[in-house]
């Protein structure tokens, strides 16, 4: 709220009120925002590392031919494990942290609208991290069919296969909850004068996010009901010697699944469009039609689920549709990297550590996007499908993008949470190290990809062993630097120098308008905000 | 509901929903056209024009495949 004057921010109450429990109780009794948002990121921060550990289980059985460390089903294992653990373990709950603390604050609400729903959803995470991770030690191990599920195989699967669907329908149910959260929250909480169309760039993201996820997540929990009933229960939707289809579940995955592309990357979207303004000193470049572009982004993801399946055998009007459509998709997507370069256009730009992962993630995400672009032409797909090409491709998208967009959102929310500044030197340090070390990790698998290297295979043709080796030392130097991250935040939360309530000059904001750190409760009286120009 | 008010402004009301929805597809506008056209609008209308258009693109690029693939 560039301009905005805020009264009453000063009332909010300091420390803790004596009637809420201590200790352990008080974490799992919460309905507070800020408690549930801390614990949102701690829960993401530890999954982070545990799907981090498999995928240097992964790359570590990689880096040479032949079969060192791991039997190959173990290693499939790990491939499932991983990939369901990044998105529904580490990302996402990492961008509804964000929004469980900086929304309230960012639209003068005193809390979000179902409080203890709040809790719920948030205490659904770890039975649901506890069943995935519990699944590998269990007869036949965990689910190895990859994160997507496919049948036949996930029909045949043991035990750890169901605890896979059991997780997902929990997680699954968590994320409709937060949504329904987080919608309502923005649509009913925001302090009077804040319109829609002054609201935070953020909260737009998630709101749009929030609608996505209650449109896709039933879709998904659909699909693997469905998986389970074919398991046990004697249906026959996926199975095609009962008369079922597997390529069925394919359609209900993928229907879920691009759409949950963007659940990712829409609020990556919206923490780079505050931490790009910020530090560029200018007001974000086309507010209102990135507002309105993100909605439409959002409603194309709908239409386009198909560019997964170009050899599952379509009709070749099929692919030619969906070619089209996800070629056209990139049109409003590609506009966001220009309305942000706008922003920065003859700005004073500064280079602190948020900014520098905002640039990192416009960077490499542009890249992942247009590798996307490369894949969505069928001819080249049907080359590349299931290649290393495609991995690469989205963990440009999903590292680079998602996971260095919710770096920069916690170097620069940080101060306002804990109250304390990180060290900036150290910060980028981790900067650096992970865009170089990410870099050498995954570019090289782009030249895997097109020579041929297939995905999901511990062993590999000897003329892929080099840049096998570079991507190997590139994933565990990313892989350490990532604890430098974490001795950044212990250090900031233990002793960094104190933080100021609106730490970043051009920042803007009401959540830069209560003292950091951010009182337990905030604006139990709304603010009055008086200028009508102006957005976050 | 108050069906003449609505009556009135509906016909441009709609048309300006459509010419928004189709500049968010594009993704960047004219501040000043933009101005205009949300002055009038309500939420409802952009999300039926957003939905109508998605249709309209869907069965577009139908017809465009229908065309290039029966040759
Ligand atoms: C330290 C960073 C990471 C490394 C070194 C890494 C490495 C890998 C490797 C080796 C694979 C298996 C590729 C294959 O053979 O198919 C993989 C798959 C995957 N990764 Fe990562 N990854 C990292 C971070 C992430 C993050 C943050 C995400 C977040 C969303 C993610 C999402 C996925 C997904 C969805 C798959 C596909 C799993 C499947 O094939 O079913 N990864 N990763
Ligand atoms: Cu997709």
């Amino acid at each position: 709220m560039e301009a905005t004057h805020v009264h009453g921010a000063g009332h909010a109450h300091g420390g803790d009120h004596a009637h809420h429990p201590k200790g352990i109780m008080r974490w799992i009794t919460t309905t507070n925002h800020k408690d549930i948002g801390t614990m949102y990121l701690w829960f993401s921060f530890t999954m982070f590392l545990v799907g981090g550990v498999m995928a240097l289980i992964l790359r570590a059985e990689l880096f040479q031919p032949g079969l060192q460390f791991v039997e190959p089903e173990f290693f499939n294992q790990m491939i499932t494990l991983h990939g369901l653990i990044m998105v529904f373990g580490a990302i996402m709950p990492a961008f509804v942290g964000f929004a469980n603390w900086m929304i309230p604050l960012m639209i003068g609400a005193p809390d979000m609208a179902f409080a203890r729903m709040n809790n719920w959803s948030f205490w659904l995470l770890p039975p649901a991290g506890i069943l995935l991770t519990a699944s590998m030690f269990v007869p036949g191990g965990a689910a190895g069919t990859g994160w997507t599920l496919y049948p036949p195989l996930s029909i045949q699967m043991g035990i750890g296969m169901d605890m896979a669907i059991f997780a997902i329908h929990i997680l699954g149910m968590s994320s409709i909850m937060g949504s329904i959260n987080i919608v309502t929250t923005i649509l009913n909480l925001r302090a009077p004068g804040m319109t829609l169309m002054r609201m935070p760039m953020f909260c737009w993201t998630w709101l749009i996010t929030g609608y996505l996820l209650i449109a896709v997540m039933p879709v998904l929990a659909g699909a693997v009901t469905m998986l389970l009933t074919d398991r046990h229960f004697g249906t026959s939707f996926f199975n095609a010697a009962g008369g079922g289809d597997p390529v069925l579940f394919q359609h209900i995955f993928w229907f879920f699944g691009h759409p949950e592309v963007y659940i990712i990357a829409l609020p990556a979207f919206g923490v780079v469009s505050h931490v790009i303004p910020a530090f560029a000193r200018k007001p974000l470049f086309g507010y209102t039609s990135m507002v309105y572009a993100i909605a439409a982004i959002a409603l194309i993801s709908f239409i386009v689920w198909a560019h997964h399946m170009y050899v599952v055998g379509m009709p070749v009007a099929g692919q030619l549709y969906f070619m089209y459509a996800t070629i056209l998709i990139a049109v409003p997507t590609g506009v966001k990297v220009f309305n942000w370069v706008a922003t920065m256009w003859r700005g004073s730009l500064t280079f602190e550590t948020p900014m520098l992962f905002a640039l990192g993630f416009l960077f490499l995400f542009t890249i992942g996007g247009f590798t996307g672009l490369v894949l969505s032409n069928t001819a080249v797909d049907v080359q590349l499908q299931d290649t290393y090409y495609v991995v690469a491709h989205f963990h440009y998208v999903m590292v680079a993008g998602a996971l260095f967009s919710a770096f920069a959102a916690v170097y620069y929310w940080l101060p306002k949470w804990t109250g304390h500044m990180y060290d900036e030197t150290l910060g980028k340090w981790h900067f650096w190290l992970s865009f170089i070390f990410f870099n050498i990790a995954f570019f090289p698998q782009h030249f895997l990809g097109l020579a041929g290297m297939p995905r999901r295979i511990p062993d590999y043709a000897l003329q892929f062993t080099d840049f096998n080796q570079v991507s190997t030392i590139g994933a565990f130097g990313f892989g350490l630097s990532q604890l430098l991250f974490l001795y950044i935040v212990l250090k900031t939360i233990r002793s960094g120098e104190k933080a100021a309530a609106k730490p970043w000059e051009g920042a803007t904001g009401l959540e830069w308008t209560v003292p950091s750190p951010a009182p337990y409760h905030t604006f139990e009286e709304p603010p009055v905000l008086t200028e009508a120009k102006g957005h976050a | 509901m108050n069906g003449g008010v609505m009556m009135a402004e509906r016909k441009a009301g709609l048309l300006q929903a459509l010419r928004t929805v189709l500049s968010a597809l594009f993704g960047v506008r004219r501040r000043s056209t933009h101005d205009e056209d949300v002055a009038g609008l309500r939420p409802i209308q952009v999300i039926i024009a957003g939905v109508i258009v998605v249709a309209a693109f869907v069965l577009a690029i139908i017809a465009f495949v229908q065309f290039v693939a029966t040759r």
